[in-house]
């Protein structure tokens, strides 16, 4: 926040409210910035620079070089033509004195324009030119409504919408206040400072002043100062303590925005709570209170049983403060505590069977059943890829065990934590680890941006079985997504399993067998679904070829740096049964089509299938070929062949490309040594021959028409 | 007004006919009660220190909302010996929503050193109708403040008085309602009287008897909660029976609102011209 320069003048719009929500303000501060810049500029007092800061209680803007009038404005339209405005005596029509009524100004005011098609006539308006204050007594209750918030109220008679009540209004340009009245205020230069550390509003003048005055009344009016402050104090005390810190953006960004004199305090808990799940204080801790976690230094999760806060006040008796605090904790970890030796009176195991009274869907079942069917699932993909039984004893294990957690108390209280609870109580009850960790990993990825896919096999296979049953049941029964309509996040469940299928130990999966093998799982246990095998199957693989398309948009974007789409469409274009093969072309390609000889070998492939007439069919015979062109390409093509099909055998795609732009060279010497429409037929059908058997060299890699590039050679 | 209780069983002290309906309509309405409140699924036995499906909250309802009500609520808590100079007090986002009641207001949970002690909510609309003039209704967690001032960590251990404490006066009752509500409710029956007050609740209305109905559903909003506790309500079920008992809720709120134009809003008039008349 730099000091305003003089030049130009300075406005300063305070908005007092009582608290506004942390979450919205970071928004609210950009939408208050762009729209206050539109505005001003509409309005033709454009400011030089514009910024917005905010507290819980104030939305700020700050706009310093705004002119002291609008800048003058001429319109000038055109009406009729002048033969049809004037008589012959010269004087004004009806057609003229319409016009210039219409225009607002006086008929003796109408100029003539000469134009290309002849002399018109044209009616110049100049608009007065106000100055900027009387402009901002309108637009600055304007601006304050044009903030747009998710969740909107009302809270007096005056009919007005913020997200929370405004309570003072501070509009102050070069010193003077800017008059207006809204929701039942009138604004002044009164501003207030923090709530309970000052009690006297105070009074505006200047934005140097103001940021004074504020610091004085307790409050730091700048996020990005406020930040560093509470940064700094976290960071002390995780030195302090020997600690290490995640410091969550989310949670950094809460405690900025809801503070306005932030103090870092510490807090501890007794050590006796770090024998439960350590994921379960964390989330107390952070989604329940807002509080920063300190870790031990090692990398894993373990805690140090002390905890870091913001807090709004500073006084001499912080300790009433940190008490509170580390009651509240105590209180939450004590509930945790209940719930965790409520749970272990039971195992998993003997959970599972009470998941016949939860239903998965109305329409799919109980939750028991659905295990049932990802059990028997799971263990079928995992078979057909050649897992030994003692993998499939594990997945089939894991997948008995891992919806059970759905019924202890601790998910119930924390659902953030299903899957983690599961995988901690199996641990306990002495489940091997990898079926521990697969009951949690199963619902990897977590979200749309979750880079992390299941670690183990066992997960893997577990979070396939289960998102599949998921999937076709939902599209058996009919509600497949449409639109915007997804209640089920059934497009989260496909993006998740799409990028789960890219990993390698799916490469021999076929989509279409895994999709049949769990339509069957459900007439198998009396579901019936609506819709039978093929009609669900002809819906769910466009579903997750789009779900791919989104997958390696993402994924290209942040690791390849580029995504293009025509590249996606080589790989995607026609159906596939397996989604690592298109993927692992692509790789192949996007890496590729870095290399300056790419473009020219696709040119020279598309010249190539354009010429070929579409159905045509015929046999090369080598011994025909007569000049050194044809002759050479011959060669080359039976060796990058031999090349190529053995390298998409063994999905050596980058090689396999690599073999192909060998042929750019021989190709462009062939179309420029020979003419391979030759008048003679049988010289021309092997010389098409010949292409075509190139052409389909690449097309079994993929279809390159759809690459775009530039053809600078075409003749 | 310090109002009374309400003598039905409620899942909060909004439900009570001095906060549900007395915030429709533009008459003028201040009042403050407790309420003895039920939420059946949140009982434990008596083994949770923090956790009750009995508890204690006082109720606040001003309509309209005053301007200075942040100002007078936090004079409250001075009253209290909470002061905002030495305590963190915030006012943390928290949108309040009762589907069974058609209601919903923006607000806040106000936390003292990161304790949640009040819900603090501008109404915005209630039994699905939009309120003008727009009420606050502040919500003070009675047992968490004792806790706090008199410094014990377990809602048992509370000093009712000089020879009681609160585990003496309500531990038996989380015992036995925990054990009745989870285990011991029979879902057929409380489906049946559900039905029933349903049907008279509809029947009232139609008599024109929107408090007397209102009764009859505040009763199957808590047959609902009891249904659920017994973890009789399956999740395809849930929705359609929040719809029924809203449905109850809203009617209720328009008959009240037709009943009290009919009588020519008698709060309207000052107090001396209905002394008068």
């Amino acid at each position: 926040m730099k000091k305003s320069t003089r030049a130009g003048g300075e406005l300063l719009l305070e908005i007092g409210t009582e608290e506004i929500p942390s979450r919205i303000l970071p928004q609210a501060l950009i939408d208050l910035k762009e729209k206050a810049g539109r505005i001003f500029s509409e309005a033709r007092i454009p400011a030089e620079r514009i910024e917005t800061f905010a507290t819980p209680r104030r939305l700020v803007i700050l706009a310093t070089g705004i002119p002291q009038k609008q800048s003058a404005l001429v319109t000038e339209v055109t009406g009729p033509p002048k033969s049809a405005a004037y008589d012959l005596e010269g004087k004004p029509t009806a057609a003229a004195t319409g016009f210039a009524k219409a225009q607002g100004v006086p008929v003796e005011s109408l100029t003539i324009k000469k134009t290309e098609k002849g002399d018109y006539v044209c009616a110049v308006r100049k608009q007065p030119s106000v100055p900027a204050v009387r402009i901002l007594k309108d637009l600055l209750p304007e601006l304050v409504l044009s903030v747009g918030f998710k969740k909107m109220m009302r809270w007096n008679g005056e009919g007005i919408r913020f997200a929370r009540p405004i309570r003072w209004i501070v509009a102050v340009l070069n010193g003077r206040v800017v008059p207006f009245r809204l929701a039942g205020l009138s604004s002044g230069n009164r501003s207030r400072g923090h709530r309970f550390m000052a009690s006297r509003p105070f009074t505006v003048k200047s934005w140097d002043g103001y940021l004074k005055s504020l610091r004085r009344h307790h409050v730091i009016l700048d996020p990005a100062e406020r930040e560093r402050m509470i940064t700094d104090g976290l960071l002390r005390y995780a030195k302090e303590k020997r600690g290490s810190l995640k410091v969550d953006a989310d949670l950094l960004s809460q405690a900025v925005f809801l503070t306005e004199e932030p103090v870092v305090m510490m807090g501890g808990f007794d050590a006796k709570y770090l024998a439960l799940p350590p994921e379960v204080p964390m989330t107390v801790m952070k989604e329940h209170q807002g509080y920063f976690p300190l870790l031990k230094p090692a990398m894993d999760k373990s805690l140090l049983p002390h905890f870091l806060f913001v807090s709004n006040v500073k006084t001499r008796h912080p300790d009433l403060i940190r008490s509170g605090n580390e009651r509240v904790l105590r209180a939450r970890l004590e509930d945790a505590r209940f719930y965790f030796e409520q749970d272990r009176k039971q195992t998993l195991k003997e959970r599972t069977g009470q998941l016949k009274g939860l239903v998965f869907h109305e329409k799919l079942g109980s939750v028991f059943t659905k295990m049932e069917r990802v059990q028997k699932l799971a263990a079928t993909l995992a078979r057909e890829s050649g897992r030994g039984e003692q993998e499939v004893g594990r997945l089939e294990q894991a997948a008995f065990l891992c919806k059970s957690d759905l019924l202890t108390g601790m998910v119930r209280e924390f659902p953030g934590l299903q899957g983690v609870i599961g995988r901690e109580y199996a641990k306990l009850e002495g489940e091997d680890s990898e079926v521990a960790d697969a009951i949690s990993e199963h619902y990897f990825p977590r979200s749309a941006d979750d880079p992390h896919p299941p670690r183990t096999i066992t997960g893997k296979y577990l979070t396939v079985a289960d998102r599949l049953d998921t999937l076709v049941g939902f599209f058996g029964a009919d509600l497949a997504p449409s639109g915007s309509v997804d209640p089920y996040a059934l497009r989260r469940q496909g993006l998740g399993l799409v990028q789960v299928l890219l990993d390698k130990a799916f490469e021999g999966l076929s989509l279409r067998r895994a999709i049949e093998s769990a339509v069957r799982l459900y007439s198998d246990r009396g579901v019936s679904l609506k819709k039978d095998l093929s009609a669900i199957d002809a819906s769910l693989r466009p579903f997750l070829t789009q779900r791919m398309e989104t997958y390696l948009e993402r994924r290209f974007q942040d690791i390849h740096g580029g995504y293009r789409v025509d590249l996606v469409d080589v790989v995607l274009c026609r159906s596939f049964d397996n989604l690592l093969d298109p993927y692992l072309r692509l790789v192949a390609l996007m890496s590729f089509q870095k290399q300056p000889d790419f473009d020219p070998l696709i040119v020279v492939f598309k010249r190539a299938s354009r010429i070929l007439p579409p159905d045509f069919k015929g046999t090369v015979r080598p011994e025909a070929f007569k000049e050194t062109a044809e002759k050479e390409l011959y060669r080359n093509y039976i060796d990058v062949e031999k090349q190529v099909s053995d390298d998409m055998q063994k999905r050596n795609y980058s090689e396999a490309l690599w073999a192909l732009s060998l042929l750019r060279r021989p190709i462009d010497a062939f179309f420029n040594g020979v003419m391979v429409m030759d008048e003679d037929r049988a010289v021309r059908e092997n010389r098409l021959a010949l292409l075509q058997g190139i052409t389909k060299l690449f097309t079994a890699f993929g279809d390159f028409t759809r690459v775009a590039v530039e053809e600078k050679n075409k003749q | 007004m310090i109002h009374q209780p309400y003598d039905l069983e409620v899942g909060a002290g909004t439900f009570h006919p001095a906060t549900f309906l007395r915030v429709l309509g533009p008459e003028p309405w201040k009042a403050a009660y407790v309420q003895p409140t039920r939420r059946p699924t949140d009982g434990r036995y008596g083994e949770n220190p923090n956790r009750l499906q009995h508890y204690y909250q006082f109720q606040v309802i001003l309509k309209p909302s005053p301007e200075d009500i942040q100002d007078r609520y936090l004079d409250s808590l001075k009253g209290l010996g909470m002061d905002g100079r030495v305590h963190d007090i915030r006012f943390v986002e928290d949108d309040w929503e009762s589907p069974t009641l058609g209601a919903w207001g923006l607000g806040w949970e106000v936390r003292l050193n990161g304790m949640e002690i009040t819900q603090f909510t501008y109404f915005q609309e209630v039994g699905g109708i939009e309120l003008s003039p727009v009420s606050v209704e502040l919500t003070y967690g009675l047992e968490r403040l004792a806790m706090y001032l008199q410094g014990v960590d377990s809602v048992f251990d509370l000093k009712w008085s000089d020879t009681v404490t609160y585990g003496d006066v309500h531990h038996q009752t989380e015992i036995q309602f925990s054990k009745h509500n989870f285990e011991r409710t029979d879902p057929k029956a409380l489906r049946e009287i559900f039905n029933l007050y349903e049907t008279q609740c509809r029947e009232l209305i139609k008599m024109d008897l929107p408090l007397p109905a209102y009764d009859d559903c505040i009763k199957t909003s808590h047959l609902f909660n009891l249904l659920d506790a017994r973890g009789a309500i399956s999740v395809a079920e849930r929705a359609g029976m929040i719809l029924r008992v809203r449905h109850l809720a809203k009617q209720c709120a328009e008959a009240y609102c037709k009943n009290r134009e009919n009588l020519g809003h008698p709060l309207l008039r000052s107090r001396k011209a209905r002394t008068r008349s």
